[in-house]
Protein backbone atom coordinates (compact mmCIF):
# COMPACT_ATOMS: atom_id res chain seq x y z
CA UNK A 1 0.00 0.00 0.00
CA UNK A 2 1.14 3.22 -0.72
CA UNK A 3 3.22 5.49 1.66
CA UNK A 4 0.13 8.16 1.72
CA UNK A 5 -2.32 5.62 2.39
CA UNK A 6 -0.32 4.91 5.76
CA UNK A 7 0.06 8.31 6.66
CA UNK A 8 -3.69 9.13 6.49
CA UNK A 9 -4.95 5.86 7.78
CA UNK A 10 -2.53 6.82 11.07
CA UNK A 11 -3.82 9.92 10.90
CA UNK A 12 -8.13 8.96 10.52
CA UNK A 13 -6.97 6.47 13.52
CA UNK A 14 -5.79 8.89 15.86
CA UNK A 15 -8.92 11.18 14.94
CA UNK A 16 -11.20 8.79 15.39
CA UNK A 17 -9.92 6.52 18.53
CA UNK A 18 -12.52 7.60 21.00
CA UNK A 19 -14.71 5.43 19.09
CA UNK A 20 -12.43 2.39 19.50
CA UNK A 21 -11.72 2.80 22.74
CA UNK A 22 -15.75 3.21 23.60
CA UNK A 23 -16.32 0.29 21.75
CA UNK A 24 -13.44 -2.01 23.28
CA UNK A 25 -14.61 -0.30 26.93
CA UNK A 26 -18.16 -1.70 25.95
CA UNK A 27 -17.45 -5.48 24.96
CA UNK A 28 -14.35 -6.12 27.58
CA UNK A 29 -13.75 -5.70 30.70
CA UNK A 30 -10.61 -6.60 31.52
CA UNK A 31 -7.36 -4.00 30.47
CA UNK A 32 -5.66 -7.11 28.59
CA UNK A 33 -8.90 -7.93 26.38
CA UNK A 34 -9.36 -4.58 25.75
CA UNK A 35 -6.10 -3.79 24.31
CA UNK A 36 -6.43 -7.51 22.39
CA UNK A 37 -9.55 -6.00 21.14
CA UNK A 38 -8.37 -2.69 19.98
CA UNK A 39 -4.94 -4.63 18.71
CA UNK A 40 -7.95 -6.67 16.33
CA UNK A 41 -10.25 -3.79 15.62
CA UNK A 42 -6.92 -1.44 13.80
CA UNK A 43 -5.57 -4.95 11.93
CA UNK A 44 -9.31 -4.93 10.66
CA UNK A 45 -9.09 -1.31 9.95
CA UNK A 46 -6.32 -1.52 7.95
CA UNK A 47 -6.93 -4.84 6.02
CA UNK A 48 -9.91 -3.21 4.86
CA UNK A 49 -8.30 0.47 4.14
CA UNK A 50 -7.79 0.37 0.60
CA UNK A 51 -11.45 -0.96 0.10
CA UNK A 52 -12.51 2.77 1.87
CA UNK A 53 -14.96 4.92 -0.22
CA UNK A 54 -14.27 8.67 0.81
CA UNK A 55 -18.26 9.15 -0.36
CA UNK A 56 -19.11 7.07 2.76
CA UNK A 57 -18.41 8.80 6.20
CA UNK A 58 -14.98 7.41 7.83
CA UNK A 59 -16.66 7.50 11.24
CA UNK A 60 -19.72 5.30 10.16
CA UNK A 61 -17.29 2.78 8.09
CA UNK A 62 -14.85 2.20 11.56
CA UNK A 63 -17.87 1.62 13.42
CA UNK A 64 -19.29 -1.26 11.30
CA UNK A 65 -15.79 -2.54 11.25
CA UNK A 66 -14.97 -1.83 15.13
CA UNK A 67 -18.14 -3.31 16.73
CA UNK A 68 -18.23 -6.29 13.94
CA UNK A 69 -14.82 -7.24 15.24
CA UNK A 70 -16.06 -6.30 19.09
CA UNK A 71 -18.79 -8.74 18.63
CA UNK A 72 -17.03 -11.64 17.42
CA UNK A 73 -14.41 -11.21 19.77
CA UNK A 74 -16.75 -10.38 22.49
CA UNK A 75 -17.72 -14.13 21.60
CA UNK A 76 -15.03 -16.34 21.34
CA UNK A 77 -14.28 -18.38 24.00
CA UNK A 78 -13.31 -17.57 27.32
CA UNK A 79 -9.71 -18.22 29.03
CA UNK A 80 -7.96 -18.12 25.05
CA UNK A 81 -4.85 -17.34 25.35
CA UNK A 82 -4.02 -13.39 24.87
CA UNK A 83 -2.61 -12.82 20.75
CA UNK A 84 -1.32 -9.33 22.06
CA UNK A 85 2.24 -9.24 20.10
CA UNK A 86 3.49 -5.67 21.78
CA UNK A 87 4.11 -5.51 25.83
CA UNK A 88 3.07 -2.08 25.63
CA UNK A 89 -0.78 -1.03 26.03
CA UNK A 90 -2.18 -0.02 23.02
CA UNK A 91 -4.68 2.15 24.51
CA UNK A 92 -3.36 4.79 27.21
CA UNK A 93 -6.05 5.97 29.30
CA UNK A 94 -5.56 6.69 32.97
CA UNK A 95 -9.21 6.41 34.66
CA UNK A 96 -10.32 8.28 37.89
CA UNK A 97 -9.99 4.98 40.02
CA UNK A 98 -12.62 6.79 42.38
CA UNK A 99 -15.18 8.95 41.18
CA UNK A 100 -15.60 12.03 42.88
CA UNK A 101 -18.16 14.29 41.25
CA UNK A 102 -21.97 12.95 41.30
CA UNK A 103 -21.32 13.22 36.92
CA UNK A 104 -18.51 11.00 36.96
CA UNK A 105 -20.37 8.66 39.21
CA UNK A 106 -23.32 8.30 37.01
CA UNK A 107 -20.82 8.34 33.94
CA UNK A 108 -20.04 5.07 35.67
CA UNK A 109 -23.08 3.58 36.34
CA UNK A 110 -24.11 4.49 32.66
CA UNK A 111 -20.76 2.83 31.40
CA UNK A 112 -21.80 -0.44 33.64
CA UNK A 113 -25.37 -0.40 32.37
CA UNK A 114 -24.49 -0.16 28.80
CA UNK A 115 -21.46 -2.94 29.37
CA UNK A 116 -24.51 -5.23 30.43
CA UNK A 117 -26.44 -5.04 27.59
CA UNK A 118 -26.93 -8.01 24.90
CA UNK A 119 -24.33 -7.80 22.09
CA UNK A 120 -26.55 -6.06 19.42
CA UNK A 121 -28.27 -3.64 21.93
CA UNK A 122 -24.67 -2.48 22.86
CA UNK A 123 -23.82 -1.38 19.41
CA UNK A 124 -27.25 0.34 18.59
CA UNK A 125 -26.98 2.04 22.12
CA UNK A 126 -23.26 3.11 21.20
CA UNK A 127 -24.11 4.39 17.50
CA UNK A 128 -27.36 5.99 19.20
CA UNK A 129 -25.00 8.31 21.74
CA UNK A 130 -22.90 8.39 19.08
CA UNK A 131 -25.10 10.65 17.82
CA UNK A 132 -26.30 8.26 14.76
CA UNK A 133 -29.37 8.75 12.85
CA UNK A 134 -31.86 5.69 12.45
CA UNK A 135 -30.84 5.39 9.17
CA UNK A 136 -27.18 5.20 9.95
CA UNK A 137 -27.76 2.61 12.64
CA UNK A 138 -30.20 0.66 10.33
CA UNK A 139 -27.08 0.24 7.86
CA UNK A 140 -24.20 -0.26 9.89
CA UNK A 141 -26.69 -3.16 11.80
CA UNK A 142 -28.12 -4.39 8.99
CA UNK A 143 -31.51 -4.63 10.45
CA UNK A 144 -34.66 -2.14 9.20
CA UNK A 145 -35.18 1.05 10.70
CA UNK A 146 -38.23 0.65 12.73
CA UNK A 147 -36.52 -2.23 14.27
CA UNK A 148 -33.99 0.03 15.43
CA UNK A 149 -36.66 2.62 16.80
CA UNK A 150 -38.09 0.23 18.53
CA UNK A 151 -34.93 -1.16 19.98
CA UNK A 152 -33.67 2.09 20.91
CA UNK A 153 -36.85 3.00 23.00
CA UNK A 154 -36.49 -0.08 24.90
CA UNK A 155 -32.54 0.37 25.78
CA UNK A 156 -33.78 3.50 27.04
CA UNK A 157 -36.39 2.50 29.17
CA UNK A 158 -33.83 -0.38 30.14
CA UNK A 159 -31.20 1.90 31.14
CA UNK A 160 -33.73 5.01 33.01
CA UNK A 161 -34.81 1.67 35.01
CA UNK A 162 -31.15 0.48 35.91
CA UNK A 163 -30.66 3.83 37.18
CA UNK A 164 -33.67 4.41 39.00
CA UNK A 165 -33.36 0.95 40.83
CA UNK A 166 -30.00 1.74 41.43
CA UNK A 167 -30.96 5.59 43.20
CA UNK A 168 -33.33 3.26 44.94
CA UNK A 169 -30.99 0.65 46.05
CA UNK A 170 -28.30 3.54 47.24
CA UNK A 171 -31.24 5.26 49.42
CA UNK A 172 -33.11 2.98 50.71
CA UNK A 173 -29.46 1.06 52.33
CA UNK A 174 -28.84 4.73 53.44
CA UNK B 1 -31.97 9.61 34.43
CA UNK B 2 -34.03 11.04 31.58
CA UNK B 3 -32.92 10.48 27.96
CA UNK B 4 -30.61 14.10 28.04
CA UNK B 5 -28.97 13.61 30.97
CA UNK B 6 -27.36 10.17 29.40
CA UNK B 7 -26.88 12.27 26.58
CA UNK B 8 -24.88 14.99 28.14
CA UNK B 9 -22.92 12.35 30.24
CA UNK B 10 -22.04 10.72 27.12
CA UNK B 11 -20.92 14.42 25.49
CA UNK B 12 -18.82 14.82 29.20
CA UNK B 13 -17.22 10.98 28.06
CA UNK B 14 -16.47 11.98 24.93
CA UNK B 15 -14.60 14.95 26.37
CA UNK B 16 -12.30 13.06 28.88
CA UNK B 17 -11.26 11.23 26.15
CA UNK B 18 -10.38 13.51 23.78
CA UNK B 19 -8.42 15.24 26.66
CA UNK B 20 -6.42 12.02 27.35
CA UNK B 21 -6.48 9.52 25.19
CA UNK B 22 -3.83 7.93 23.63
CA UNK B 23 -3.04 5.28 20.66
CA UNK B 24 0.51 4.18 21.09
CA UNK B 25 2.12 4.85 17.73
CA UNK B 26 4.30 1.92 17.51
CA UNK B 27 1.80 -0.65 17.24
CA UNK B 28 0.01 1.22 14.78
CA UNK B 29 2.91 1.32 12.34
CA UNK B 30 3.43 -2.60 13.10
CA UNK B 31 0.34 -2.56 11.63
CA UNK B 32 0.87 -0.77 8.62
CA UNK B 33 3.73 -2.48 8.04
CA UNK B 34 1.69 -5.89 7.87
CA UNK B 35 3.21 -7.66 10.41
CA UNK B 36 -0.06 -8.70 12.55
CA UNK B 37 -1.76 -11.81 11.11
CA UNK B 38 -6.17 -11.66 11.86
CA UNK B 39 -7.17 -14.09 14.52
CA UNK B 40 -9.60 -15.95 11.88
CA UNK B 41 -6.15 -17.59 10.28
CA UNK B 42 -5.88 -20.23 12.92
CA UNK B 43 -9.64 -21.46 11.43
CA UNK B 44 -8.93 -21.06 8.20
CA UNK B 45 -5.95 -23.60 9.24
CA UNK B 46 -8.08 -25.71 11.09
CA UNK B 47 -10.46 -26.31 8.14
CA UNK B 48 -7.87 -26.71 5.54
CA UNK B 49 -6.47 -29.72 8.01
CA UNK B 50 -10.57 -31.24 8.32
CA UNK B 51 -10.72 -30.85 4.31
CA UNK B 52 -7.19 -32.72 3.97
CA UNK B 53 -8.57 -35.83 6.44
CA UNK B 54 -12.22 -36.21 4.47
CA UNK B 55 -10.07 -35.99 1.26
CA UNK B 56 -7.66 -39.14 2.86
CA UNK B 57 -11.34 -40.92 3.80
CA UNK B 58 -12.39 -40.14 0.81
CA UNK B 59 -9.28 -41.93 -1.67
CA UNK B 60 -9.23 -44.73 0.81
CA UNK B 61 -12.72 -45.50 0.00
CA UNK B 62 -11.97 -44.99 -3.44
CA UNK B 63 -9.37 -47.77 -3.28
CA UNK B 64 -11.55 -50.02 -1.18
CA UNK B 65 -14.46 -49.33 -3.73
CA UNK B 66 -11.65 -50.89 -6.67
CA UNK B 67 -11.02 -53.87 -4.91
CA UNK B 68 -14.44 -54.80 -4.18
CA UNK B 69 -16.14 -53.84 -7.10
CA UNK B 70 -17.62 -57.12 -7.82
CA UNK B 71 -19.30 -57.17 -4.64
CA UNK B 72 -22.50 -55.07 -4.14
CA UNK B 73 -22.73 -55.26 -0.39
CA UNK B 74 -19.35 -53.68 -0.25
CA UNK B 75 -19.46 -50.81 -2.90
CA UNK B 76 -23.08 -49.63 -1.76
CA UNK B 77 -21.23 -49.41 1.95
CA UNK B 78 -18.41 -47.51 0.07
CA UNK B 79 -20.35 -45.18 -2.42
CA UNK B 80 -22.37 -43.85 0.71
CA UNK B 81 -19.65 -42.99 2.34
CA UNK B 82 -17.83 -41.55 -0.15
CA UNK B 83 -20.93 -39.63 -0.41
CA UNK B 84 -21.17 -38.61 3.00
CA UNK B 85 -17.29 -37.57 2.92
CA UNK B 86 -18.10 -35.79 -0.12
CA UNK B 87 -20.43 -33.40 1.54
CA UNK B 88 -18.25 -32.74 4.39
CA UNK B 89 -15.79 -31.76 2.08
CA UNK B 90 -17.94 -29.45 0.20
CA UNK B 91 -18.98 -28.17 3.79
CA UNK B 92 -15.46 -27.50 4.21
CA UNK B 93 -14.90 -25.60 1.38
CA UNK B 94 -17.81 -23.36 1.76
CA UNK B 95 -16.44 -22.07 5.40
CA UNK B 96 -12.79 -21.61 3.87
CA UNK B 97 -14.81 -19.56 1.31
CA UNK B 98 -16.91 -17.74 4.29
CA UNK B 99 -13.39 -17.02 5.85
CA UNK B 100 -11.41 -16.02 2.86
CA UNK B 101 -14.82 -12.96 1.87
CA UNK B 102 -15.38 -12.10 5.47
CA UNK B 103 -15.19 -8.78 5.18
CA UNK B 104 -16.21 -6.95 8.51
CA UNK B 105 -17.43 -3.53 6.32
CA UNK B 106 -20.23 -5.53 5.82
CA UNK B 107 -23.27 -5.00 8.29
CA UNK B 108 -23.07 -6.26 11.28
CA UNK B 109 -26.11 -8.87 11.02
CA UNK B 110 -24.65 -10.21 7.98
CA UNK B 111 -20.76 -10.45 9.22
CA UNK B 112 -22.23 -12.01 12.67
CA UNK B 113 -24.27 -14.53 11.11
CA UNK B 114 -21.64 -15.77 8.85
CA UNK B 115 -19.28 -15.79 11.69
CA UNK B 116 -21.86 -17.24 13.77
CA UNK B 117 -22.54 -20.57 10.82
CA UNK B 118 -18.61 -20.39 11.18
CA UNK B 119 -18.84 -20.97 15.12
CA UNK B 120 -21.62 -23.59 14.83
CA UNK B 121 -19.85 -25.80 12.32
CA UNK B 122 -19.99 -28.85 14.70
CA UNK B 123 -23.95 -28.80 14.50
CA UNK B 124 -23.29 -29.17 10.56
CA UNK B 125 -21.74 -32.43 11.11
CA UNK B 126 -24.38 -33.63 13.91
CA UNK B 127 -27.16 -32.87 11.11
CA UNK B 128 -25.02 -34.92 8.43
CA UNK B 129 -24.49 -37.57 10.81
CA UNK B 130 -28.74 -37.65 11.97
CA UNK B 131 -29.45 -37.53 7.80
CA UNK B 132 -26.60 -40.67 6.78
CA UNK B 133 -28.89 -42.42 10.33
CA UNK B 134 -30.46 -44.67 7.38
CA UNK B 135 -26.85 -45.62 5.75
CA UNK B 136 -25.85 -46.59 9.67
CA UNK B 137 -24.55 -49.92 8.54
CA UNK B 138 -22.29 -48.99 5.73
CA UNK B 139 -20.02 -47.38 8.27
CA UNK B 140 -18.94 -51.32 10.19
CA UNK B 141 -19.57 -53.18 6.71
CA UNK B 142 -16.21 -50.76 5.17
CA UNK B 143 -14.76 -51.02 8.43
CA UNK B 144 -14.74 -54.56 9.23
CA UNK B 145 -13.83 -55.58 5.82
CA UNK B 146 -11.23 -53.19 5.93
CA UNK B 147 -9.80 -54.89 9.02
CA UNK B 148 -10.12 -58.67 7.94
CA UNK B 149 -8.27 -58.04 4.61
CA UNK B 150 -5.38 -57.24 6.76
CA UNK B 151 -5.52 -61.19 7.30
CA UNK B 152 -5.69 -60.59 11.19
CA UNK B 153 -6.73 -63.82 12.83
CA UNK B 154 -9.05 -62.50 15.41
CA UNK B 155 -11.22 -60.62 12.63
CA UNK B 156 -11.37 -63.95 10.14
CA UNK B 157 -14.75 -64.07 10.01
CA UNK B 158 -16.16 -60.58 11.40
CA UNK B 159 -17.46 -58.90 8.33
CA UNK B 160 -21.31 -57.94 8.31
CA UNK B 161 -21.96 -60.49 5.89
CA UNK B 162 -21.05 -63.00 7.67
CA UNK B 163 -22.59 -61.17 10.77
CA UNK B 164 -26.04 -60.82 9.77
CA UNK B 165 -26.01 -64.61 8.58
CA UNK B 166 -25.84 -63.85 4.89
CA UNK B 167 -28.88 -61.63 5.42
CA UNK B 168 -26.80 -58.29 4.63
CA UNK B 169 -28.98 -57.04 1.68
CA UNK B 170 -32.55 -57.57 4.17
CA UNK B 171 -30.52 -56.41 7.14
CA UNK B 172 -29.57 -53.10 4.66
CA UNK B 173 -32.90 -52.75 3.16
CA UNK B 174 -34.63 -52.76 6.43
CA UNK B 175 -32.45 -50.57 8.14
CA UNK B 176 -32.63 -48.16 5.55
CA UNK B 177 -36.29 -48.28 4.78
CA UNK B 178 -37.26 -48.07 8.82
CA UNK B 179 -34.58 -45.00 9.29
CA UNK B 180 -35.14 -43.07 6.56
CA UNK B 181 -38.44 -40.91 7.84
CA UNK B 182 -35.79 -40.46 11.28
CA UNK B 183 -33.25 -39.33 9.55
CA UNK B 184 -35.06 -36.69 7.95
CA UNK B 185 -37.45 -35.78 10.32
CA UNK B 186 -33.93 -35.15 12.72
CA UNK B 187 -31.97 -33.55 9.85
CA UNK B 188 -35.15 -30.62 9.75
CA UNK B 189 -35.44 -30.56 13.45
CA UNK B 190 -31.85 -29.91 14.16
CA UNK B 191 -32.01 -26.33 13.35
CA UNK B 192 -31.15 -22.86 15.41
CA UNK B 193 -35.22 -22.15 14.29
CA UNK B 194 -35.91 -25.14 16.85
CA UNK B 195 -33.90 -24.17 19.86
CA UNK B 196 -37.28 -23.15 21.70
CA UNK B 197 -37.46 -27.07 22.06
CA UNK B 198 -36.03 -28.53 24.88
CA UNK B 199 -34.36 -31.64 23.40
CA UNK B 200 -33.06 -29.39 20.39
CA UNK B 201 -30.95 -27.83 22.35
CA UNK B 202 -30.32 -30.40 24.78
CA UNK B 203 -29.05 -32.29 21.78
CA UNK B 204 -26.65 -30.09 20.20
CA UNK B 205 -25.15 -29.24 23.62
CA UNK B 206 -24.15 -32.32 23.82
CA UNK B 207 -23.66 -33.63 20.71
CA UNK B 208 -21.47 -29.81 19.73
CA UNK B 209 -20.89 -28.16 22.93
CA UNK B 210 -22.11 -25.04 24.53
CA UNK B 211 -20.23 -22.81 22.40
CA UNK B 212 -21.86 -24.06 19.77
CA UNK B 213 -25.54 -24.12 21.32
CA UNK B 214 -24.56 -20.44 22.02
CA UNK B 215 -23.88 -19.68 18.30
CA UNK B 216 -26.94 -21.15 17.48
CA UNK B 217 -29.04 -18.99 19.80
CA UNK B 218 -27.39 -16.38 18.10
CA UNK B 219 -28.05 -17.10 15.13
CA UNK B 220 -31.61 -17.26 15.59
CA UNK B 221 -31.40 -13.93 17.61
CA UNK B 222 -29.95 -12.18 14.70
CA UNK B 223 -32.39 -13.91 12.03
CA UNK B 224 -35.04 -12.63 14.03
CA UNK B 225 -33.58 -8.73 14.30
CA UNK B 226 -33.34 -8.77 10.67
CA UNK B 227 -36.40 -10.84 8.96
CA UNK B 228 -39.26 -10.15 11.95
CA UNK B 229 -40.57 -7.00 13.49
CA UNK B 230 -39.40 -7.13 17.21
Amino acid sequence: MAMTDKILFTELIKENKGIIFKVCNSYCSSKEDRDDLAQEIIYNLWKSFAAYKANFKFSTWMYRIALNVAISFYRKEKNKPHRTIYSENLLIFEEDSTPNTEEEKNLRLLLQFIGQLKEIDKSIMLLYLGDKSYRDIAEITGITESNVATKISRIKEKLKTNFLTNQNNFYGTK
Amino acid sequence: MELNEIKSLWEVYDKKLEASLKLNQRFIDLIVAEKVRSSLAPLFWRRIAEGIVQLACMAFLVVFLCRNFSEPAYSVSALSLIAFYMVAFINSIRQLVIIKRMDYSNDIVTIQSGLAMLQAHNLDYARMVVLFIPACLAFPTVVLKAIKDLHIDSFANKDMITLTGGHWWTAQVAATLSLIPLGLWCYNQLSYKNLHKKWVRNFIQRSSGKRVRKAAEFMKELHSLKFEAI
